[in-house]
């Protein structure tokens, strides 16, 4: 795939990316723009390489994941080398702003905060995306059968979660 | 049929909408701009070597270590001597003048050849040995 070619198959994917980005970044917008800049960049410098192995989303996806989680983990190297030269307590890394989400919008995301990695970006990956659990395991680079067994764990305690918060509003 | 897990789809999409997307020109141009992490870095892991090498070039060429703590020498006392040590050692008897006697350095000191002692050269040994000298003369005569 000629680099014409990448830009024109990133662009059309661009919205889904940038979804997937913020589901990644836990619905923060400004570094879900920044992870995707950084994937953008990989794309452009050869540090991420398509090799027609997978579909370009697959592919693209796995790309965003991987430079998110980076992202994640310097971020809190920082936060706690800052807290710790300042003698604070260790901050706890929460979810982001939300951004102007409603009020129910922010509690399905909480309740998605709530359950683990794995799980939320199974659910994210074939509820949004409407990608299949196969493909999900490829961009989460887990074995097909794990994927499943999030995506079912997932949902129950998704449903848990929500049906307790309507309990709870009722 | 519909799906069981519909609501949950429903749910789930409506929360993961991400609202308002940077467009994709912009970020694009924003990526295109940016240098690589590797090359971002580079200025910094540069600077990091330089001033490794430098720091192990003081430490080798230093003559001492800085880094390595210096032995501690005890530092020697020096030696007090009691002054009763100090009196016994100076100390002379009353009756040492007794043992001063005349020639007492013949007793002390061992001959040495082809050189008279000191005593030896005295007026007499002097004339007697002139006179040895003359009595072969004499008998020529």
């Amino acid at each position: 795939m000629n680099p014409d070619e990448l830009r024109g198959a990133l662009e059309r994917l661009h919205d889904q990316s940038f979804a997937w980005a913020l589901s990644c970044c836990a619905y923060d917008h400004e570094q879900a723009r920044d992870v995707l800049q950084t994937s953008y960049l990989k794309a452009i410098s050869g540090a991420a390489r398509y090799e027609e192995r997978a579909t370009v989303k697959t592919w693209l996806f796995a790309v965003i994941r991987n430079t998110a989680a980076s992202a994640r983990r310097s971020r809190l190297v920082r936060q706690r080398l800052l807290a710790l030269w300042r003698g604070e307590p260790q901050v706890a890394v929460g979810h982001g702003p939300e951004d102007g989400a409603d009020a129910s919008t922010g509690a399905v995301r909480a309740a998605l905060a709530r359950l683990s990695p794995r799980q939320r970006e199974v659910l994210h990956l074939v509820f949004y995306q409407d990608m299949t659990i196969q493909a999900a395991s490829e961009v989460m680079g887990v074995r097909l059968g794990t994927a499943r067994q999030h995506y079912e764990r997932g949902k129950r305690a998704l449903r848990r979660q929500l049906e307790e918060r309507e309990a709870a509003y009722a | 049929m519909p799906d069981r897990d519909d609501d949950l789809r429903r749910v789930v999409r409506h929360a993961a909408a991400p609202g308002r997307v940077p467009p994709f020109g912009r970020l694009w141009a924003a990526a295109k701009r940016r240098p690589a992490t590797s090359a971002r870095r580079w200025p910094w892991i540069a600077a990091a070597a330089a001033a490794a090498a430098v720091g192990l070039v003081v430490l080798v060429r230093s003559p001492e270590p800085p880094l390595r703590a210096r032995p501690v020498l005890p530092t020697p006392n020096p030696v007090v001597v009691p002054a009763e040590v100090v009196a016994l050692t100076h100390w002379q008897g009353p009756l040492d003048v007794l043992l001063d006697t005349p020639g007492v350095d013949v007793l002390s000191a061992g001959p040495a050849i082809g050189t008279l002692p000191a005593w030896a050269s005295t007026s007499w040994m002097t004339e007697r040995r002139e006179t040895d000298d003359e009595q072969p003369i004499r008998k020529n005569n």
